[in-house]
């Protein structure tokens, strides 16, 4: 049914136009797509109950967001839909071209996700730092997949090893997670990437610490276990070392991971897999 | 009799060095026949749905890629993505189908030196370690794969995912 509506829809609206086109005043056809309950009418029955019935890999969830697509084109979260499928298969070209489609139209809702797939999926660290840098003008206090932009910008600036700018991006994720009072919580991951920033200054001290807060939140951290290993190595303690990877390898073996939704698809920034842990251990 | 020996030296070399087919849905690896296979009744699934994706980090997978390319003594051009899409059946086995993707940094077609994307795609040969994957029920399953290499003036600067 969903493939046929743009075709119906077009039957329908023909002879209409024809007809205005006949008349004397030619007024100008008013699309109702320009309507906000409109779109949400369509959005409900396109993608939350049409498209968002299938797998994202059946070949009917596509076939919704055209639909969606030709009967108004103004609706971004069709074009992010249908792109879903795409960028989880590496198809890049067709996924970012509908992702900047979206962001176009509806920069507040779809930037900082443009900026998340380049951050993480496609390692496009200077692309997702202007998108992040872009929506945080927009959107001061937004967040994307549980973080702050700037923890995004944060972890992409210490990918290209711009540490100083790193320091200050995480610096604020921390400050607006404390929020207001001071007493809000900072996320592991946060803690975790902080403590990284510092192994890589060559601040041990401040990199055990950060690693060993975020351990504290979450004790199974493979990466955080991992990394405070390795700070311990290069400050020449052995034992502790060996006793943070063999942590590691346990929470890896008992299915521990960094704990963010998208791992399944793409890894994050400096994460390991049981592999680095033996390597580490010889 | 000379001649057969020299044509065939030249099909031998070409067959080392690989070919790209171009299909109305893409462009493929080496062939896009796909063999007959004791996994040919199993389900097909999604590397993401079964844990599928290669049992290496990132980086490591990176400096292994590098130092492949690094070997073979050759200087590239160009930046964006190579990527290779695949199936891994049942037993493991990378099955030689092989789709390539290519885009620039900006995600636009491209086509990177065939230089580049052979070496490329000798080093995917080199990754022998796929899982096993199992399905909801136990059952053993096919998944496609992926795996991207995302080149900065000629040299992998990421492996993904």
């Amino acid at each position: 049914m969903g493939k046929w509506w743009p075709l119906f829809l077009s039957l329908l609206v023909a002879p209409v136009a024809s007809h205005c086109q006949s008349g004397p005043a030619r007024l100008p056809a008013i699309s109702p797509c320009g309507n906000k309950r409109y779109q949400d009418s369509l959005v409900a029955k396109y993608i939350e109950h049409g498209a968002q019935r299938f797998s994202y890999n059946d070949p009917r969830w596509t076939q919704y967001c055209d639909s969606l697509i030709a009967i108004c084109p103004g609706i971004a979260v069709a074009y992010q839909q249908k792109a879903v499928p795409l960028i989880k298969d590496g198809k890049y070209e067709a996924a970012f071209a509908l992702e900047n489609k979206a962001a176009e139209l509806d920069p507040k809702q779809w930037l900082a996700y443009r900026g998340f797939l380049k951050c993480i999926f496609t390692k496009d660290y200077a692309g997702a730092i202007i998108d992040f840098q872009q929506i945080a003008r927009l959107l001061p206090n937004g967040r994307e997949m549980d973080h702050t932009y700037a923890f995004f910008e944060g972890l992409c600036e210490l990918e290209l090893g711009h540490y100083p700018q790193a320091e200050t991006c995480f610096q604020r994720d921390v400050q607006l997670q404390r929020g207001a009072d001071g007493r809000g919580d900072v996320h592991f991951n946060t803690l975790f990437y902080v403590g990284v920033l510092n192994l890589e200054m060559k601040r041990y001290e401040p990199a055990k610490t950060a690693l060993a807060q975020c351990l504290k939140a979450y004790s199974q951290h493979p990466e955080a276990n991992y990394y405070l290993g390795l700070v311990h190595r290069t400050k020449g303690n052995a034992e502790a070392a060996k006793r943070c990877f063999q942590t590691a390898q346990q929470a890896l073996a008992k299915g521990y991971a960094l704990n963010e939704d998208n791992i399944y698809y793409a890894n994050y920034p400096r994460q390991i897999t049981a592999y680095e842990v033996q390597q580490a251990l010889r | 009799m000379r001649h057969i020996c020299t044509v065939s030296l030249l099909l031998l070399g070409f067959a080392a060095k690989g070919q790209t087919i171009a299909l109305p849905d893409g462009e493929y690896m080496d062939t896009t026949s796909t063999r007959h296979s004791p996994c040919a009744k199993a389900i097909m699934t999604r590397y993401y749905n079964v844990a599928g994706k290669y049992p290496r980090s990132s980086e490591t997978l990176r400096q292994a890629a590098q130092a492949f390319l690094a070997r073979q003594h050759r200087a590239y051009q160009g930046s964006g993505y190579v990527t290779f899409r695949f199936i891994i059946d049942c037993q493991a086995r990378r099955l030689p189908r092989v789709q390539v993707l290519q885009t620039d940094a900006a995600y636009q077609r491209y086509h990177f030196h065939p230089e580049l994307v052979s070496e490329l795609y000798g080093f995917l040969k080199t990754l022998t370690e796929w899982r096993v994957a199992k399905g909801a029920s136990g059952q053993l399953v096919n998944y496609y794969a992926y795996l991207s290499f995302k080149i900065t003036d000629g040299k992998v600067v990421a492996v993904i995912p």
